[in-house]
């Protein structure tokens, strides 16, 4: 792409996600360099707190995509784009749950030792665990947390998102958010050692 | 995989034709929220008002005070504030609110405009009115008509008929 006043080609690195929003309004090829800078992060997030396989999952991201652009005049600048498309994704997970009527019922933990070791170092479990007997252990205390909690786990602990980004993906205020997350931390902690 | 999700995303904007709803729209649906809220909050003024009126007109340190309070007006009131609530909430920056404050915060609005209100006198106008020309209210409010000072010109509107 290139930048016709200035013939220069167009750095779309350097781009924040606003500005790349104003330029998709112009011209809906440069949603493609959003929905880049998103695919693999809601991707792994949907895989995350649905539990389908990965098919499924891109099919949810793809529909997550297409309402971002139909909605995107809809987007408030006193947000964080990560955050808004984050919540698009939850509630595209959530009428996926009321299509197929079927609530994730097992969490599958992949590739995450650094949420291992955040976890274990929060919540103060023992660190000097084995690695695998901790993952095989966090899988079953996950699996056993209600929904509500799960989620605000992973956007915690594996999303790393702020108790304002996540605020404004769950769209609860952030009171509710840092009681949700200190109720999660106690029924996990509880599952864990029980 | 993975990697196509966005061009198949885009594939599908174009075949389908797809374009961004209008910034008008979205104004319009947050504008009505927001009217919405005003309205509610605003009603539930006038039923506070109204409230205060008959709580006024009839003492509640009276034999009947239970037939005086104003349960259909402490009904609509609730309905409105739940309204109110609903539709701050549905606004777009909503939900960063504690719910209690925003039920608090409606409940004090609506407790100083319905004393403004009744200090214009305008909760005992809308009750005539509704009295008046409203046959279900009129059912539905229970007047004690020997407990209250009433205007002349309404009141035979309440008395009730002596029997010979």
């Amino acid at each position: 792409m290139y930048d016709m006043n200035m013939h220069k080609p167009i750095d779309y690195q350097d781009k924040t996600d606003e500005e790349l929003i104003i330029l998709t309004l112009k011209d809906q090829n440069n949603f493609l360099y959003l929905m880049k800078r998103y695919e693999a992060k809601l991707l792994r997030y949907v895989m995350r707190i649905s539990n389908l396989n990965k098919d499924e999952a891109e099919d949810i991201v793809q529909d997550v995509f297409i309402k971002t652009y139909q909605n995107i005049n809809d987007f408030d600048s006193s947000l964080k784009f990560s955050s808004w498309v984050y919540r698009i994704a939850h509630n595209q997970v959530i009428s996926n749950y009321r299509k197929i009527k079927v609530r994730p019922k097992t969490f599958i933990l992949n590739d995450d030792s650094n949420f291992l070791e955040n976890l274990a170092s929060d919540f103060d479990l023992d660190k000097e665990i084995d690695l695998k007997y901790l993952k095989h252990n966090v899988n079953n205390t996950l699996n056993k947390l209600d929904t509500k909690y799960r989620e605000v786990l992973i956007l915690r602990f594996l999303e790393d998102k702020d108790y304002r980004e996540i605020s404004d993906i769950l769209k609860k205020p952030m009171g509710t958010v840092a009681t949700l997350i200190n109720r999660a931390k106690e029924q996990f902690k509880k599952n864990y050692n029980g | 995989m993975d990697k196509n999700i966005s061009q198949k995303a885009l594939k599908t904007i174009r075949d389908k034709k797809i374009k961004p709803k209008s910034k008008l729209e979205f104004s319009i649906k947050e504008y009505l929220f927001w009217l919405v809220f005003v309205l509610s909050v605003f009603i539930g003024s006038f039923a506070v008002s109204i409230i205060i009126f008959m709580v006024n007109r009839g003492g509640l340190g009276r034999q009947s005070a239970l037939l005086n309070v104003p349960y259909f007006w402490i009904i609509v009131l609730l309905i409105f504030l739940f309204l109110a609530y609903f539709n701050f909430k549905h606004t777009k920056r909503g939900y960063r609110y504690n719910p209690y404050l925003v039920v608090v915060t409606s409940v004090l609005i609506s407790i100083v405009f319905g004393f403004v209100i009744y200090g214009f006198d305008q909760a005992e106008r809308t009750d005539r009115m509704l009295y008046q020309k409203v046959p279900i209210y009129r059912k539905m409010i229970h007047y004690e008509s020997n407990i209250m000072p009433m205007n002349e010109q309404i009141k035979p509107l309440f008395e009730r008929k002596k029997i010979k």
